[in-house]
């Protein structure tokens, strides 16, 4: 199955919509009121909206941040002067209708049910009678009232803990397949510790089951919130993969939501994403490897904004435009290749793909260019490959 | 030592020595039908024909004035070992599924009233059929294997809409007339998924065993829904490829019993590695997934399946 490539908003989110527009680097994007407040979201043209998907983010029913504010819906504005549990029940009827007016006003590519976040693993009924409970049965009355026929997607946050648990796993797909009315299901994981990278073959091998599973029951699965981890988890067959989530701001993590996104920012070390290595490298690096043997432009990625960052006079920062744009080119270009095969195809391909950044950080080793344990997460996503493929009967 | 196994003599022997074994299923029957008095009510019509006796009814062939041939039914729906009267709930739920379905896949109902003597009486559609545990062997080709389930999914698909799970689908409760379209009945244990309240009796888990999903062998109650028919259905479709042999029959793949088996998704795979059944691996495969995230989502799902299948058994 083919799928999408969808730009995960965030900080900066004019780059990802000048993005696509100048240099078709998605199909669409998801939209964060965390970053967009609701004037500027609908004053979005249609043609964005139209293939958008907008996420509620009521992820945290306690804390309503700055452009968050500008919503109707959030607990927070409904209640501000805070609230009880049982008092949340009782208005979560009138969260759902004003979050399901906005959404269908804006006319989004799919009316999203949001859920809520929980850390760690809490017991997997409570967890379910919850979600039915404060958001899923109020969504769903509200839509059936007002008769609406949109595509209903339903959000759901995962942790680590979660997702590695088959157990509870089995629970939550029984469960969240048998909710009659949603086709999909737009799955935000949060994995923590973690690196930039994700060096977790267990994490990455049960979210493309978790995947693989809702392919077979015909639902639609965005992933949210990806790195280039989205090339591997392809090969589970989700309908909307994810670009954007690369840095500290942008990977997801519930206390994202507790913090207002400006105090989040540092000001990091200027990156740039080589699509040979699958992963991002500070720039120094880049000027010492030009000098050796990685000279040509096609290991860097080569594009329009290569050639500005690549020109002597260029003194960027992570602020600087270039890198994030020659990233959206790089990163949609190699989600398309892979997305124009199937099933043991794809999965050979991504193979290949994984086996020859390990071969680009040898060399790099090799040539006497230390990046640290840069590199390690690629065992961990072949391991996770070559075990899903197995399963599948792919052959490893 | 009792000898007789004609009913009527042997309850009336019965009752004379008042020697009840109640272990026994064939005389707690016999108590049963001494105490379900009909003469009454059959009284009513010319020729009734006895057609079944069973634990707590008994059931004739009659010519009813408005109905013309139906099904009498006429059962004790409280004894002196049920006082509570727990049958009844029972039977008003299936009356109540019935009445609101109008399907050749189920015998219409036409009347239901509680009589004297803490009974009932039902009138209900009369079907010439053989149950089909007693004529599998009449399915052997994969397509009319296919076609039967087919059926049986398009049926079922009738109270699946109306969110009602039959719960307890065997070959006993599946009437083949002679057109071959079968007729569901016995659903007594069927539930409306929308039910917030649920029977003591049905609290202590309802089903047969020998078809029950894992879920309703455990009595997950939160877990049993559409889906859950399902399992049956995949037993079903197995078993008539077996030639009658149940898939999770101990003897066909070891375990303690066909229940243990069950709850330890131990059944006979092999079946498909047979060129002539192994286009249809996949369908009893998803039929009978442990978990119903592994069954189809949807009898749309389903019957797209079949139907793809059945173009490979022409």
């Amino acid at each position: 199955m083919t799928f999408e490539i969808y730009h995960q908003l965030g900080h900066r989110d004019v780059w990802s919509l000048q993005s696509i527009d100048e240099d078709q680097t998605g199909d669409g994007v998801i939209i964060s009121p965390r970053s967009r407040s609701m004037p500027r979201v609908e004053k979005l043209g249609d043609s964005i909206k139209r293939k958008a998907i907008f996420d509620p983010q009521i992820l945290n029913p306690k804390v309503v941040l700055k452009n968050m504010e500008s919503y109707d819906f959030y607990p927070g504005c409904i209640l501000p002067a805070g609230f009880d549990t049982d008092e949340y029940i009782v208005d979560s009827t009138l969260i759902a209708e004003r979050c399901i007016d906005f959404q269908v006003r804006n006319n989004f590519r799919f009316l999203v049910i949001p859920t809520r976040f929980y850390q760690g693993m809490p017991p997997v009924d409570e967890f379910i009678e919850n979600q039915n409970q404060q958001s899923i049965t109020p969504f769903l009355s509200t839509v059936k009232k007002l008769g609406l026929k949109k595509e209903m997607i339903l959000q759901l946050f995962l942790t680590g803990h979660m997702i590695k648990n088959k157990e509870y796993t089995d629970n939550l797909l029984n469960w969240i397949t048998g909710i009659e009315g949603i086709s999909g299901i737009y799955l935000v994981t949060e994995l923590h510790p973690r690196q930039k990278q994700i060096r977790d073959a267990e994490f990455l091998l049960s979210l493309l089951n978790f995947t693989n599973s809702l392919y077979k029951n015909k639902m639609k699965t965005i992933l949210g919130y990806l790195n280039s981890e989205s090339l591997l988890l392809s090969i589970a067959n989700p309908s909307i993969l994810t670009i954007g989530s690369y840095g500290n701001v942008r990977i997801f993590h519930h206390s994202m939501f507790e913090i207002s996104e400006k105090d989040l920012i540092q000001i990091p070390n200027l990156q740039i994403y080589v699509p040979t290595l699958i992963d991002w490298l500070d720039y120094p690096y880049i000027e010492i490897m030009k000098r050796k043997t990685f000279k040509s432009p096609i290991f860097f990625g080569d594009n329009k904004y290569l050639t500005k960052m690549l020109n002597p006079g260029y003194r960027g920062t992570a602020h600087n435009i270039e890198p994030h744009k020659h990233y959206y080119i790089e990163m949609s270009k190699q989600l398309r290749q892979i997305r124009t095969v199937e099933n043991q195809n794809r999965y050979q391909e991504v193979c290949k793909i994984i086996e020859s950044a390990k071969q680009g950080f040898s060399q790099l080793d090799e040539a006497g260019i230390d990046v640290g344990d840069k590199g390690a997460f690629l065992p961990h996503w072949l391991t996770a490959a070559k075990q899903f493929a197995e399963v599948q009967g792919w052959g490893v | 030592m009792i000898k007789s196994n004609n009913p009527k003599e042997r309850v009336d022997i019965l009752h004379h020595f008042n020697i009840f074994n109640y272990n026994s299923p064939l005389d707690r029957w016999c108590w049963l039908l001494r105490n379900v008095e009909y003469d009454d009510v059959i009284s009513r019509y010319n020729n009734p024909i006895l057609i079944y006796q069973g634990g707590q009814r008994i059931v004739f062939k009659v010519t009813d004035p408005e109905f013309g041939t139906v099904a009498l039914k006429i059962g004790c729906y409280r004894t002196p070992q049920n006082p509570d009267g727990w049958d009844i709930e029972r039977i008003e739920r299936e009356i109540g599924i019935l009445r609101q379905i109008e399907s050749s896949y189920f015998p219409k109902n036409f009347k239901f009233e509680k009589i004297s003597n803490d009974r009932y009486l039902i009138l209900e559609e009369f079907i010439e059929s053989v149950p089909l545990s007693h004529c599998m062997d009449k399915f052997q080709e994969p397509n009319n294997i296919l076609i039967l389930i087919k059926y049986l999914v398009t049926g079922l698909e009738i109270i699946w809409n109306k969110n009602i799970v039959h719960r307890d689908l065997k070959p006993d409760n599946i009437l083949i007339p002679s057109n071959g379209i079968p007729k569901i009945i016995d659903l007594g244990i069927a539930r409306s998924l929308d039910s917030t309240t649920i029977t003591r009796h049905l609290a202590a888990g309802p089903c047969t065993p020998f078809y029950a999903a894992p879920e309703l062998l455990r009595y997950d109650r939160k877990l049993i829904d559409k889906r859950t028919d399902q399992y049956n259905l995949g037993i079903i479709l197995v078993q008539l490829l077996l030639k009658g042999t149940h898939p999770f029959d101990p003897t066909l793949v070891g375990g303690q019993s066909i229940p243990y088996n069950i709850l330890s998704d131990n059944w006979y795979r092999k079946i498909f590695d047979d060129p002539q059944f192994s286009k249809m691996g996949s369908i009893a495969s998803t039929l009978l997934g442990f978990q119903q995230y592994q069954r189809f989502r949807t009898s749309e799902m389903l019957l797209n399946e079949i139907n793809s299948c059945l173009r490979l058994y022409p």
